[in-house]
């Protein structure tokens, strides 16, 4: 049956072709979709994915990591008597504003980290070290910086909340999902840029556990410690901040949103012309109804079809995809490309498809004889 | 075992409180080895027996034994194996598959009986040679004329290897001398093969052909004729 499908679909060329054309518009849109909300999941929380740490501390209800209000440093001390923490490094995060060379002024966020242990700091950099940025007004920054800041480079000097600021290096991956570019500073330089956090706090605590610590365990008893604080896994506050974005601001909707409607005219297209095809061969399919095929052998020519539409736009919008990606990043945009999600496209694509055959199926069931034996 | 045993057969048509009789008490008893032709002008119901014998539609009255087996009782579920064990059509309009070569239409019905493909493969190109057309076997059917595609239509017929052939003005798009070949093989068919056919038709010309003729009007059979040996 596979093989009459195959045969139908290579006969009805300029039909098969705009049915392909049809598969490859809805899956490649839906592959956008899915493909950058998961550039933008990743940037939103790109900082912690990265940060080499257990678990975060934060202040009490924080939504998501760019928001985290600041709270006493003296918590570190608290956190460090906890069995089964190895370390805890402070970090900051923060808003602020950068001047920039023509004028005008771009929103930042600054992330204040300990030079010397790195963490919560760069972890790819095109030039320069993370350490670079200890004892001065030093900053990194971004290569993804340059289209709110302008062409920089190393040694360049910037005024950041209103201090002069020297760029020591150059960072890579670190793209923000607010669209303000990083500026990765030593922590107690944050600490004065970032006005509201002041001297004698922090943003977050960043725990790493002994080497054969439940996690779980630790998490539990830095709970009961410091019952003022959130404290977070390192996938939970990923997830909390993924979750946030996705939700409170409408962008999850609106994504899923678009992914539905690409769905929905995938299947319209697809059905529209599975079932055009169907009433052209209703005859033949009435014959061979007629010479003793059950209406599940008819069906499975017609699932057949479906199917086949399913890997071909499949295939293709995959390509199409792939070959799209440098394209999206030179706008500016990230677009992620996961074999998990691909295969869960893959699955959708054949369902989309495949439902688009039911009312083909049902026109099968329910041939009228009479038909064969009209001229 | 007597293919076609008919009793009061009928078939009446149903919409609201609006009902139409469009076959009513036919008795009839055909046997293997004999074409028989049936004649009727439009609307007198022969299209909706042949439907019945091809178990294409469910009687609403009397009874119908095919080949010993009453299929009046089936359920609708049953009646596609009762098609494929013992009877094969031949259309009008041929009803071949477009896409699919002429060889590929005969091998369609051999798979659907799920012959082994290499008797199957064996047994399409003998038929199709049979018919005239073993040169022809990777034509597609618009390739072919009328004529041509009615006799693929019969080496079809032929390679489900059933005992009841039911064709309906088989003849209609052809014109007289393709109409009379495929005829004459319908009848070598019946008498070599020991198979029935019946040949639904208003084509006189081809009468002298038949071994016995059915003539139907308004739902109602005729006195039979038959052919004197």
């Amino acid at each position: 049956m596979f093989y009459i499908a195959l045969k139908i679909i290579l006969y009805d060329k300029l039909r098969s072709f705009f049915t392909l054309l049809g598969v490859v518009f809805a899956v490649s849109l839906i592959f956008a979709q899915v493909g950058i909300y998961q550039g933008l999941m990743e940037a939103s929380s790109v900082l912690i994915d990265h940060t080499a740490g257990d678990i975060w501390v934060t202040s009490k209800n924080s939504k998501n990591f760019d928001f985290c209000q600041p709270f006493p440093e003296y918590f570190y001390y608290s956190a460090l008597q906890v069995p089964g923490v190895q370390s805890v490094d402070k970090a900051i995060i923060g808003w602020g504003m950068i001047r920039q060379q023509n004028g005008g002024q771009e929103q930042v966020e600054i992330m204040g980290y300990q030079p010397d242990r790195g963490v919560g700091g760069p972890w790819d950099l095109k030039e320069g070290r993370p350490s670079d940025v200890k004892n001065g007004n030093f900053m990194i920054v971004d290569e993804s910086a340059v289209k709110r800041l302008g062409a920089f480079k190393v040694g360049d000097y910037r005024d950041v909340m209103a201090r002069r600021i020297q760029i020591m290096g150059i960072s890579r991956g670190v793209k923000s999902f607010t669209t303000a570019p990083y500026l990765f500073t030593s922590y107690s330089l944050a600490q004065e840029l970032v006005t509201y956090v002041g001297h004698d706090n922090t943003v977050f605590l960043i725990i790493k556990t002994l080497p054969g610590s439940d996690k779980g365990t630790v998490i539990r008893l830095l709970r009961e410690k410091l019952p003022a604080m959130d404290v977070l896994s390192k996938e939970e506050f990923s997830s909390k901040t993924r979750l946030y974005w996705t939700i409170e601001t409408g962008v999850g909707f609106s994504f899923l949103l678009t992914i539905m409607v690409s769905f929905f005219i995938g299947m319209l297209i697809v059905g529209q012309t599975i079932y055009n095809s169907t009433i052209e061969h209703i005859k033949e399919y009435g014959t061979m109804k007629a010479l003793g095929a059950s209406t599940a052998e008819i069906s499975r020519i017609i699932v057949s079809q479906a199917a086949i539409n399913a890997l071909v736009g499949y295939s293709v919008s995959l390509l199409v995809t792939l070959a799209s990606v440098k394209m999206y990043e030179a706008g500016g945009m990230v677009m992620v490309v996961k074999t998990s999600v691909n295969l869960i496209i893959l699955l959708m694509t054949m369902l989309m498809c495949l439902c688009s055959a039911f009312y083909s199926i049902k026109k099968i069931k329910n041939i009228d004889p009479a038909i064969l034996f009209r001229g | 075992m007597v293919p076609v045993v008919a009793k009061e057969l009928s078939k009446i048509y149903r919409e609201g409180s609006l009902e139409v009789t469009a076959v009513a008490s036919v008795d009839l008893e055909f046997q293997s080895g004999e074409l028989i032709g049936l004649f009727g002008p439009s609307g007198s119901g022969k299209t909706t027996l042949l439907s019945m014998l091809g178990c294409m539609l469910k009687p609403t009255g009397g009874t119908l034994e095919l080949f010993g087996q009453d299929i009046t009782s089936l359920d609708e579920r049953d009646l596609p194996a009762i098609r494929k064990k013992y009877i094969s059509f031949i259309f009008q309009g041929f009803n071949l598959f477009p896409p699919l070569t002429v060889y590929e239409n005969v091998m369609l019905v051999m798979n659907l009986k799920r012959i082994d493909p290499m008797v199957a493969d064996q047994r399409a190109r003998e038929l199709l040679e049979a018919v005239g057309l073993g040169k022809r076997m990777n034509f597609l059917p618009r390739e072919l004329s009328g004529g041509q595609r009615q006799r693929v239509a019969i080496a079809r017929a032929l390679a489900a290897d059933a005992p009841l052939i039911l064709a309906d003005e088989p003849t209609g798009n052809l014109d007289h001398e393709n109409g009379r070949t495929v005829m004459e093989m319908l009848k070598t068919l019946a008498s070599e093969q020991n198979c029935c056919v019946v040949v639904a038709t208003h084509d006189n010309r081809i009468n002298d052909l038949f071994d016995r003729v059915v003539c139907m009007e308004d739902g109602r059979m005729l006195p039979e004729k038959r052919k004197e040996t």
